[in-house]
């Protein structure tokens, strides 16, 4: 088999994107991504569709898929580093649903979505241990994952409130990227979200991260809450980007040699408020993601 | 260990504040290691409670799955506290370090919530006629010689034409079944004494310790070898400790 970096040319560039997931375009004030994406296409190119395969795909996704536009299956339900969890009915819906999808690679977040079995009430989202057994446990994950669906599969860092381990997170992911040969998908927000749950300056550690592995990066806002003195940040996707998210977007797209993909995640809100947003990350970008 | 066991420990800190403030206290968990301990400890206690209504939803949702057995328990046990208590329980830790489901978790706490010992959800005891274990493996021996397939056995009616006596005629056989870890086999059947069975019975439901120990004296055992007992028998899982103990 190629390495990741031979293996890139045939991932296509899908430019910016938006995201989805079940019944995010169910209120009134929820990005409708077909306005968007016929007033303004550049921000629309494709969407990342987040699925939980209990739950399946809602209407706005169908449509998508329907109309054969590129897309991305962001999986919602598989924590990665636990063999257990790859069951076969998992893993026959997923492999039907990609084929159904044809997405250009599969990604999400590499931490532990469901504790126990899948089953109501065990759905959350935790970053991973960060230890060098936790990066090798993911890595054969993603591997497997891979063969599975015979798609790329691009590990996204969590956000969280705690932080376990002995390694930082960006030391951690790129021991998942080089274990199973694969690339990146760099959540800005989340990264800031980490570094500042551990009063780390924004850019800490991205200058030995192997920038070439990073395929896609997300932008989106956090906001800041407070509890008997304790500063944590939610990934509540508004389009309130935080300073450092801006900062870390900034660097990482000035050093990323392979970037093919940018998602603002802002699918709760309604459009007048997210392009601004959009504006600041086409100006970061540049030009050349323009066309 | 493991970066999973690791996890599965974290999950128990969010949903049990009082196992959290243990844990970041200095308290050891057999299931990390000292590395892992000073990771866990290196954490903010104040990260683990940023949701104060985890634990209330995760009950909410558990009681509409199970309005019935939680109702009898609110009723019965002294209100919505004692299930709130689930998610302190040994049943709870013990069964999310292992993985388990929350509702059959909490199932079984509510199942047990006066109970200082309970059959395990893999065990039953159970009557038959008289002889029948003993019956049905003679038959059985007679019928896999090694040397032919079992279903001509079975079918050729000259091949042992004569199996053996049917069961029946005694006092019945008392029964333990019980299904084993996968890594261990299947199955087993075992016989009872009346006595152990007994005891058993009056744990089908859930039982409070007074109550065994008082089916023990009646069966002459003292408080001593009552607990031998039943330590064995939680021991070889057949037995559990129900949320009461």
């Amino acid at each position: 088999m190629p390495s990741f970096l031979e293996r890139l040319e045939w991932l296509p560039r899908l430019g910016i994107g938006v995201s989805t997931e079940y019944g995010a375009a169910a209120h009134d004030d929820s990005l409708d991504v077909f306005a968007l994406r016929g007033r303004e296409p550049g921000l629309a190119r494709f969407l990342e569709i987040g699925v939980e395969i209990a739950k399946g795909l809602d209407a706005d996704a169908e449509r998508w898929i329907g109309a054969a536009l590129p897309s991305t299956y962001h999986f919602l339900d598989i924590n990665l580093d636990d063999p257990d969890d790859f069951d076969p009915a998992w893993m026959s819906a997923v492999g039907e649903l990609v084929e159904r999808i044809d997405p250009a690679w599969l990604c999400g977040d590499a931490g532990l979505w469901h504790f126990g079995p899948r089953e109501r009430g065990h759905m959350l989202l935790l970053p991973p241990i960060l230890s060098d057994d936790g990066a090798s446990r993911m890595a054969e994950g993603i591997v497997r994952l891979r063969e599975a669906t015979g798609r790329e599969v691009l590990p996204e860092n969590p956000p969280g409130s705690a932080f376990i381990g002995n390694l930082h997170l960006l030391d951690f992911f790129a021991r998942v990227c080089e274990r199973a040969d694969t690339g990146m998908l760099l959540d800005c927000a989340h990264l800031a979200i980490y570094q500042k749950t551990r009063v780390h300056g924004p850019e800490v550690g991205l200058a030995d991260f192997p920038v070439e592995r990073i395929i896609e990066m997300h932008v989106a806002g956090s906001q800041e809450h407070e509890l008997d003195g304790y500063l944590y940040y939610e990934d509540d996707h508004t389009p309130a980007v935080l300073d450092d998210t801006r900062q870390i977007f900034t660097t990482a797209t000035q050093r990323a040699e392979n970037p093919r993909a940018v998602v603002f995640e802002c699918e709760r809100n309604p459009m007048e408020a997210c392009l601004p947003g959009f504006a600041r990350i086409q100006e970061i970008l540049g030009e050349e993601w323009a066309s | 260990m493991s970066s999973l066991a690791l996890q599965r420990v974290v999950v128990r800190m969010l949903f049990d504040p009082p196992f959290t403030h243990a844990v970041l206290g200095g308290a050891k968990l057999s299931e990390l290691t000292d590395e892992e301990h000073d990771w866990i400890r290196a954490a903010d206690a104040r990260a683990f409670r940023i949701d104060p209504y985890r634990r209330g939803r995760a009950l909410a949702a558990l009681i509409e799955e199970f309005p019935v057995v939680s109702a009898l328990a609110v009723r019965a046990a002294g209100g919505v506290p004692r299930l709130d208590a689930f998610f302190s329980s040994e049943i709870f830790h013990a069964g999310i370090q292992a993985g388990a489901s929350l509702a059959l978790l909490y199932a079984e706490y509510a199942r047990t919530l006066d109970a200082d010992y309970a059959l395990s959800e893999r065990a039953a005891v159970i009557e038959l006629a008289h002889g029948t274990l003993d019956s049905y493996e003679a038959m059985h021996s007679r019928l896999t010689t090694g040397e032919r397939a079992i279903i001509e056995c079975v079918t050729d009616q000259g091949f042992a034409p004569d199996l053996g006596p049917l069961p029946g005629g005694g006092p019945p056989d008392r029964l333990l079944l019980f299904a084993r870890e996968q890594a261990q086999g299947t199955a087993k059947v075992e016989k009872l004494t009346p006595e152990l069975f007994a005891i058993l019975e009056l744990c089908t439901e859930g039982a409070p310790k007074r109550e065994l120990l008082a089916r023990f004296a009646e069966l002459g055992a003292n408080a001593a070898e009552a607990g031998d007992v039943l330590d064995d028998l939680v021991q070889s899982g057949e037995l559990v400790r129900g949320a009461g103990s």
